[in-house]
């Protein structure tokens, strides 16, 4: 359970705010560490926030972490090039707004956990992938890693990989299962729906 | 005789009789020559098993053919290793490993090309897909992405259950794609359990495509020019076939099998060969009974066959110092030298015992026989020769050679004959008081009827006649070369297997077009209906590359690290354990899949043996996984894929397109397979009708044809022309001119009317038995026309010696040849069916109808 919700965790993390970032690589790490040290605050105020003030505190972050369009572009992969561009902004905007529920539901209780960077490389195409793990008491090391390229002055992440398995991946399977069954429509509504369940948890 | 060669027979008296006194020096003489030119035969005479090399050279389609050999010599001497088996993953395998050997001896193997195993087409062999093909490649990645970053992390067995471990405790939720290799893992575990390990393609479950199919991957090997003679032909394919056993395909299922024209040609001379030296001991043999039958008398046969040695030493010394090398059709000439030489021997020997039996003593047998046979054999040497010549200024050089070889071989044998048997005779001198047969029951019935009911004899040849006329107008010439050559031989199931393949079909012609035309002229032919598709060297450079590529990037970041996976061995308390630990967890489920799939491994693991585990876990995680690494692998490689130019695609790819000037080469291929000669020259005619230039081998084989049966058809008419006036010149006599001709008519008309009837083509095989059946034809009319001047009367001419001599010589050669028909060449089968049908028919023609046509009586 908690491997799938970590990945779930890094997916919404693709859609919150993140760091500014100059032009060297090491700002990518920069992002990174800034994220997920919201995500230990908000685990740290749990309680005090609620779903509601978790949600108000990532939603920036995410937005500014990670670039929500290109995940989305890839994510639905041939659907993307269906739809028209306000499809395509109405769709990047619910699944921000899943990806900041899902984060602002699980990250909801703290118990001495951290995220530690293990490493930063350079791949293709200027972009880099930064390797880390989140560690828990009495449990094993989860480890996560995130591809980042660079959007004008900013690192933003366009892959989230949790045990090495990337959610843009699993992702783009599930939803085009369900384009293929209820279209478009059907994906949008049924994403609708979990963040409601989300918020009302 | 009548006037003209009167004289001879005084003079070969005369001559003879000199022969006598010199017998022994002769005979020596003609020992240490015939050593002589066996041995300067043996070390001059090359064989040039090319058939396209036949030709004339000023033929126009023979030219743009010899044009594009020189362009592009490695598409047309070539031997292609097709490599198929079920898994694709080790057929790729399989053809980089062995173009990667074959390219370490650029001297021997020189090009060697495997499109597909080049660093080029594994890099940027993705941008051939359409983007609809790549983003659906795209998807199924997606659906195995956890399986490939499991691996990577964990590459074994363990690693990869461990996938299956987290679905089931549910901490992963396994993508659609995954769930459809439970099934394969489960059968794989079944038949591990069974003892028949069976390869999990992974490329296939990525591919989403059936296991079933075979995959197929060729290299194409063009060795130098200089490896194009049967030596060096035979190492090369020897050397082939040592480094694909050096590969040891035989595990991964892959077969590996040669064809191309390399090793069509070699494994055609092999299977000819192999018949040859099976087919000749029992030839012989036969030979040798059916002499003995005929001359009874060891001494008489030894002194035949010495003879018909040395004219054919001769005549093989002729064909070295004049051409240089045999040809395919040309080394037909011993055989015709055979079949008309032993013929000459037979009847020499046959009237010079009939001679001794009449009382002549010893000496005075010879001398009569050399002048009385001696005429006729002279006679015979210039009329049978004169029908060969006649083939000299045709365009197939083939059978030019071979016209010219076999003219001057009549001469050798007339040589033979006349000097050298002689002399053998003196020297043997053979027993006088052999029995001469009277003539079987069966000639006195034919005697009857060709002279007692001639006119019906010749109602019968004149309805025959025009029958057989009519009949041959259907005949036809099978011009594919393919169909001479054995259908079970490797080479010739495998030609017909890419033959099916529009990508390999070799049977395909070839357009030059400057770089700047190439787009118009393509679509041009495109348009026929002929025509199934024009690939050209832009087909390489596949369009909307940035698109593709962008494709691949996203593909690429979905896939997370996209780097290469390397398998670990096997080890039993890591693989074992995860096995036995998985078990209960499928048992546990509520899928009926994974349930299956437990019970799969439970059976595997209850059939291991303790002393054997290791080898059964090796092979099972190698029947689960060796393919993975593979598979991913060449996919991260072509996930990398750049954009590329015309000009960056590699040089051997670029050479086989390109002339050195810049022209391209389009490769037109037919919308059916060639197999028909109706399908071939429509394809031909259509592709020339745009593209004038157009060649290959299709073109050759078709106008090669068309050039064959030109060559025959005015080969036989100006021999049948030349023999008649040569006939009436030395005759000076229409009618016993006629006599020999419109038998031999008969039996030409009555041989192509059998290949109608018996659905038996001609074709470059069995035509070259024709002019053997003219010289034949020709030689027996002569000597039946000259023992009925000699005797007088028609009823005896029959039963004479002569006419025991024609049927003997015949039986030799059909023995002699007509065994060939049982060859597993086609080709060879044929010429021997041919042959054998036509000596025959020649037979009846000249004993039933040359005497119908004599006159009864003749006042000496």
């Amino acid at each position: 359970m908690l491997l799938k919700n970590a990945v779930l965790l890094l997916l919404l993390t693709a859609l919150m705010q993140g760091s500014a970032v100059v032009a060297d690589e090491t700002d990518a790490v920069t992002t990174v560490e800034g994220f997920h040290a919201t995500l230990i605050e908000v685990m740290q105020q749990a309680d005090e926030l609620a779903f509601e003030g978790r949600y108000e505190k990532l939603a920036p972050v995410i937005d500014a972490t990670f670039d929500i369009d290109m995940i989305c572009r890839v994510i639905l992969n041939r659907d993307w090039r269906d739809l028209d561009p306000g499809q395509q902004a109405y769709f990047a905007e619910v699944f921000a707004r899943l990806s900041t529920a899902t984060y602002a539901s699980r990250f909801n209780a703290y118990a001495d956990q951290a995220f530690r960077t293990l490493s930063m490389e350079a791949l293709q195409e200027g972009r880099v992938m930064v390797k880390t793990e989140f560690l828990q008491e009495n449990k094993e090391p989860i480890r996560f890693d995130y591809i980042l390229h660079q959007k004008g002055e900013d690192w933003l992440v366009i892959s989230a990989i949790a045990e090495g398995v990337n959610d843009l991946a699993l992702k783009r399977a599930e939803y085009a299962t369900i384009i293929k069954g209820s279209g478009f429509d059907g994906l949008t509504a049924e994403l609708e729906n979990k963040v409601r369940e989300l918020g009302s948890l | 005789m009548s006037v003209p060669i009167k004289g001879v027979g005084n003079f070969l008296y005369r001559v003879t009789g000199s022969i006598g006194r010199f017998a022994l020096l002769i005979v020596l003489a003609a020992v240490v020559l015939s050593g002589l030119f066996a041995n300067y035969t043996i070390n001059n005479l090359g064989i040039n098993t090319n058939t396209t090399d036949m030709f004339a050279p000023e033929l126009r389609w023979f030219q743009q053919f010899n044009q594009f050999r020189e362009q592009f010599p490695q598409l047309e001497s070539n031997v292609l290793v097709v490599l198929e088996g079920p898994i694709p993953e080790y057929v790729d395998q399989a053809q980089g490993l062995l173009a990667q050997r074959l390219q370490a001896y650029p001297e021997t193997y020189g090009t060697v090309l495997a499109v597909e195993a080049s660093d080029f087409f594994l890099r940027n062999g993705l941008l051939f897909l359409s983007e609809e093909e790549l983003l659906d490649l795209g998807d199924r990645l997606a659906g195995m992405q956890p399986v490939i970053a499991r691996l990577s992390d964990q590459p074994h067995l363990a690693g990869f259950l461990s996938l299956l471990v987290d679905s089931l405790d549910s901490e992963l939720e396994l993508p659609e794609e995954l769930v459809g290799v439970l099934a394969n893992l489960t059968d794989t575990f079944n038949a591990a359990a069974a003892g028949e390990p069976q390869t999990i393609s992974w490329q296939h479950l990525l591919a989403n495509a059936s296991q079933q199919q075979t995959y197929r991957r060729v290299v194409l090997v063009s060795p130098p020019p200089n490896y194009d003679g049967a030596g060096a032909r035979r190492q090369v394919l020897a050397g082939i076939r040592a480094e694909i056993a050096a590969l040891d395909l035989s595990d991964e299922g892959v077969t590996a099998r040669l064809t191309g024209s390399m090793a069509l040609q070699q494994e055609e001379l092999d299977s000819v060969s192999d018949g040859i030296i099976k087919g000749a001991i029992i030839t012989v043999l036969l030979i040798v009974a059916i002499l003995m039958v005929a001359l009874r008398s060891w001494r008489l046969f030894a002194a035949n066959l010495i003879t018909l040695l040395a004219g054919l030493l001769l005549t093989a010394a002729f064909a070295t110092f004049a051409i240089g090398h045999l040809n395919m059709i040309s080394v037909a000439f011993a055989m015709l030298y055979i079949g008309l030489g032993i013929d000459f021997s037979i009847h020499y020997s046959l009237r010079y015992r009939e001679l001794l039996h009449e009382g002549y003593a010893h000496g005075a047998a010879i001398q009569e026989t050399s002048s009385d046979i001696g005429t006729s054999l002279v006679l015979c040497a210039i009329t049978s020769s004169i029908g060969f010549l006649a083939f000299v200024p045709t365009s197939f050089s083939g059978v030019a050679e071979l016209g010219l070889i076999s003219g001057f071989g009549m001469f050798a044998s007339l040589l033979a004959n006349l000097i050298l048997l002689p002399a053998l005779l003196y020297l043997f001198n053979p027993p006088a008081n052999v029995s001469v047969r009277s003539a079987p029951g069966i000639m006195h019935k034919i005697s009857w009827l060709s002279t007692h009911q001639v006119r019906w004899v010749r109602l019968l040849a004149l309805g025959l006649g025009l029958g057989s006329i009519a009949l041959a107008f259907n005949a036809r010439f099978d011009s594919n070369p393919i169909n001479l050559r054995d259908p079970e031989s490797e080479s010739v199931r495998a030609y017909l297997d890419l033959m099916e393949e529009p990508t390999t079909n070799p049977l395909t012609l070839t357009v030059i077009a400057s770089s700047n035309e190439t787009a118009t002229l393509s679509a041009d032919l495109l348009a026929l209906e002929e025509v199934g598709e024009v690939r050209q060297i832009n087909d390489f450079v596949p369009a909307g590359q940035a698109q593709k590529i962008a494709i691949l990037d996203d593909t690429k970041l979905m896939m997370g690290a996209v780097t290469p996976i390397e398998l670990v061995p096997a080890e039993l308390n890591r693989d074992l354990q995860a096995v036995r630990e998985i078990i209960p967890l499928l048992n546990a489920s509520d899928n009926e899949e994974e349930r299956k799939l437990g019970a799969a491994m439970q059976a595997w693991l209850s059939g291991l043996s303790p002393g054997d585990q290791t080898r059964q876990l090796h092979v099972l995680s190698t029947a689960v996984l060796d393919t993975f690494p593979l598979t991913w692998n060449r996919m991260a490689a072509g996930l990398q894929a750049e954009e590329f130019t015309l000009e960056e695609l590699p040089a051997a790819l670029r050479s086989t397109w390109t002339t050195t000037t810049g022209d391209h080469r389009l490769e037109v291929i037919p919308q059916e397979p060639l197999i028909s000669a109706q399908t071939t020259r429509q394809f031909i005619e259509a592709v020339e009708s745009r593209a004038p230039n157009a060649t290959g081998l299709p073109s050759i084989q078709y106008y090669g044809g068309q050039t064959v049966v030109g060559a025959f058809i005015q080969a036989l008419g100006t021999a049948i022309g030349a023999v008649a006036i040569l006939l009436l010149l030395l005759l000076r006599n229409l009618r016993n001119s006629l006599a020999i001709v419109v038998p031999l008519l008969l039996a030409s008309a009555m041989t192509a009317a059998a290949t109608v009837l018996f659905d038996l083509p001609f074709n470059f095989a069995n035509v070259i038995t024709l002019p053997l059946l003219i010289g034949v034809g020709v030689d027996n009319g002569v000597h039946m026309v000259h023992r009925h001047n000699q005797i007088g009367d028609s009823f005896d001419l029959v039963t004479s010696s002569t006419s025991r001599a024609i049927l003997f010589s015949t039986m030799t050669t059909i023995v002699s040849f007509g065994s060939l028909a049982f060859s597993n060449h086609p080709g060879t089968a044929s010429m021997g069916m041919v042959l054998t049908i036509g000596m025959c028919l020649s037979l009846l023609a000249t004993l039933f109808v040359v005497p119908a046509l004599l006159p009864k009586k003749v006042n000496a």
